[in-house]
């Protein structure tokens, strides 16, 4: 990768992690909140109203079936009371009131007189029973006990559901039972009509918890079905869950007949009932978990480009500090560099004269006596000349420290840099080095100060070629930018290490050989640059060469006054 | 030709009195701005031969060129005055030019350079 001058590291993926995360809790919260809340009320009110709808038909059922047995009760104990024994136990006259009460409803099966002694007196019905003794049966006691009798459902000697209706008449001195069974056809006829959904299930229970009609769900008759009686009060209805054997979730409504110790059960199947709560809760979730979704995708982008430009912006903070720090290290060594320049010429000029003084000496002296004679001129020479290197190092510090208004003249940077090449390109080539130039024509005309610029392009192109030595190109690009300029010097040479380019721009900082280069020519470029509203950034690769790019705007800013006033001093 | 060297370093005077001299020149020496008007004032007074030229540093205690240069100009406008100093400073360079020094030439310098300058700057008054 290659290196520039960097900015500072920081954990962008930590802060990445925290906005994410809090995003994500700030806006999924309230969405799982809203997506709970409704789920929650819907199946509380979905509860309500299935258990409402189921009541009612509980409580309809209910009434139809009491009505049903009382009506029924009622017309054998009329039956008993307002017929003699003797018209009773006639079987022509028993199978005439039998023949009108079929005629109005079919649910009694058969009906009979029995004598105390538990014998058929007289019978009428499709079953062959004149001869049936119930003195043993259990019924038979009860109804002699209690004076009416209805029992729950039992197979008895026909072997088929039914249940009894035993009336006892005391006429006179002598007693008999009035007896008559009910078809549980009836009754399960009349379930199915009051209530028949797709899995639904309505029948009837005994206190003891004996099925007394078949149930879809529970068994067929007679098989057990416990009840909680100890609930169940007169007329109000009680529901409970239930799972059924198929594993299926059963709402249950529970009622207590008023004429007979039988419980009416209807069942229905919840989900069934819940279906459009399913529908509904499926669509809600479906839309939390794609808010959810898209509100994870809006957070996951949002971060990035907040955690994006955050690290742009720090890039360009660390960018303008480390400018920033660089112009402030050029101002206190620029300063320093012309006081050291100052305090260091007065000493030259005395060594110089000097030397000039020993040298004018010499003059009068005879070489051909004098011992030594040449060697003294000579080393007075060698200080002279030594003093003049130094004068040309100080005077280059002067230069560097110098601050001077820019100058502001119409420069054309394509020409411009046409020129400093025509000052290297015979030294180029005499180390077999190209210079190839990509020139922008519609850079446009800039004022700045073009003496200090092809100071500048001479500098960054010498440099360029001392590091290639021998064999290579550098490629000169300029482009239009931002209304100013942009020249690029890219060579071939071996690159910088990090080391050296974080310090490319310091003054007396230098790779070449000692006594080749004051390590001034870059931080002269800097300055310039700086004076003159632009800048330089250098980019480069170890083994891949290196890029300096100089950026100059359309015109030099003003030099503020108290820069000027610095001038004085 | 007669000149006035003006410098605080007392080395430097003495040496450029001596090499100067042996190129035919007058030189008097003063280490300091006041005295250097002092010496001009003597000579005008006593009407001794009047200086030519005046080489002055820029940088003294005490009076500084710059003053010294000013005062100078003010009585004697046509004198030219050459500033010669270590230190290099546009601004001070231009100050000079303004108040009417002939020209400004940085330390070190090569002692034929100081005298084709002086030469020219007395030829430059006449």
């Amino acid at each position: 990768m290659p290196s520039t001058m960097s900015s500072p590291h920081r954990g962008y993926k930590a802060i990445h992690r925290r906005v994410l995360i809090m995003l994500l809790l700030m806006a999924l919260t309230p969405l799982v909140a809203l997506g709970l809340f409704c789920m929650d009320r819907l199946t509380a009110i979905y509860d309500e109203k299935i258990s409402a709808g189921l009541e009612a038909v509980a409580s309809s059922k209910h009434r139809a079936l009491d009505t049903f047995m009382g009506e029924r009760i009622a017309q054998i104990k009329t039956l008993a009371f307002t017929h003699s024994y003797d018209e009773l136990s006639n079987p022509s006259r028993l199978s005439a009131i039998f023949s009108v009460m079929q005629s109005n409803s079919r649910s009694f099966v058969d009906m009979g007189i029995i004598a105390m002694d538990g014998r058929h007196v007289s019978y009428v019905g499709p079953y062959d029973l004149h001869k049936a003794n119930y003195a043993e049966t259990p019924w038979f006691s009860e109804v002699l006990r209690k004076g009416i009798y209805v029992s729950d459902v039992f197979m008895g000697y026909r072997h088929v559901p039914h249940f009894i209706i035993a009336v006892l008449r005391h006429e006179g001195r002598s007693s008999f039972i009035l007896r008559a069974t009910i078809d549980m056809e009836a009754v399960d006829a009349l379930l199915q009509r009051v209530y028949s959904g797709p899995s639904s299930d309505a029948f009837i229970v005994s206190e003891q918890g004996i099925l007394q009609t078949d149930s879809h769900h529970n068994g067929p008759i007679l098989s057990r079905y416990p009840v909680p009686v100890e609930r169940l009060a007169r007329n109000s209805v009680v529901t409970q869950t239930q799972s059924t054997a198929d594993g299926r979730e059963m709402l249950a409504a529970m009622m207590r007949l008023n004429s007979m110790p039988w419980v009416l059960v209807v069942m229905d199947d919840v989900r069934e009932g819940l279906k459009p709560l399913r529908q509904l809760k499926g669509f809600i979730l479906l839309f939390t978990l794609l808010g959810g979704l898209l509100t994870c995708i809006g957070a996951e982008l949002c971060t990035r480009r907040l955690v994006a430009s955050l690290e742009a912006a720090d890039q360009k903070q660390a960018h303008i500090d480390a400018r920033m720090l660089q112009s402030s290290k050029m101002a206190a060594l620029g300063k320093m560099a012309a006081g050291v320049a100052h305090e260091v010429n007065n000493p030259l000029m005395l060594i110089q004269e000097n030397a000039g003084w020993i040298r004018d000496l010499l003059e009068d002296e005879d070489a051909a006596t004098m011992q030594n004679y040449e060697e003294i001129k000579e080393s007075t020479e060698k200080i002279e000349q030594h003093v003049q290197r130094a004068k040309g190092i100080t005077q280059r510090m002067l230069g560097f420290g110098r601050r001077m208004n820019p100058g502001r003249t119409e420069v054309l940077i394509n020409t411009l840099a046409e020129q400093a090449v025509d000052m290297l390109k015979t030294e180029a080539a005499n180390r077999s080095i190209t210079i190839e130039r990509h020139y922008d024509p519609q850079v446009p005309v800039i004022l700045s100060d073009p003496a200090q610029l092809e100071q500048v392009f001479i500098n960054i192109i010498d440099n360029a070629i001392d590091a290639m030595g021998r064999d290579g190109s550098i490629t000169i690009e300029t482009h239009a930018q931002d209304g100013g300029v942009r020249i690029s010097f890219t060579d071939t040479g071996p690159g910088m290490d990090r080391e050296t380019l974080q310090r490319i721009f310091d003054p007396f900082f230098t790779t070449k050989k000692v006594g080749e280069g004051t390590g001034l020519g870059l931080a002269i470029c800097f300055t310039i640059l700086e004076k003159l509203g632009g800048r330089i950034d250098v980019q480069s690769e170890q083994g891949h060469g290196t890029s300096f790019t100089v950026s100059l705007p359309a015109e030099p800013p003003q030099m503020l006054p108290e820069e000027g006033a610095e001038e004085q001093k | 030709m007669r000149a006035l060297f003006v410098d605080d370093e007392v080395e430097f005077l003495e040496l450029m009195q001596k090499r100067l001299a042996r190129r035919g020149m007058d030189v008097s020496v003063a280490a300091d701005g006041q005295t250097a008007l002092d010496i001009l004032d003597a000579t005008a007074r006593e009407g001794g031969e009047p200086f030519q030229i005046v080489v002055m540093d820029v940088r003294m205690p005490g009076m500084d060129g710059l003053e010294t240069l000013r005062r100078m100009k003010e009585k004697m406008p046509h004198l030219p005055v050459i500033l010669l100093t270590g230190h290099a400073c546009m601004g001070v360079a231009v100050q000079g030019l303004d108040l009417g020094a002939y020209d400004y030439m940085l330390k070190p310098v090569a002692i034929s350079e100081l005298i084709i300058k002086m030469e020219e700057a007395a030829r430059s008054a006449a």
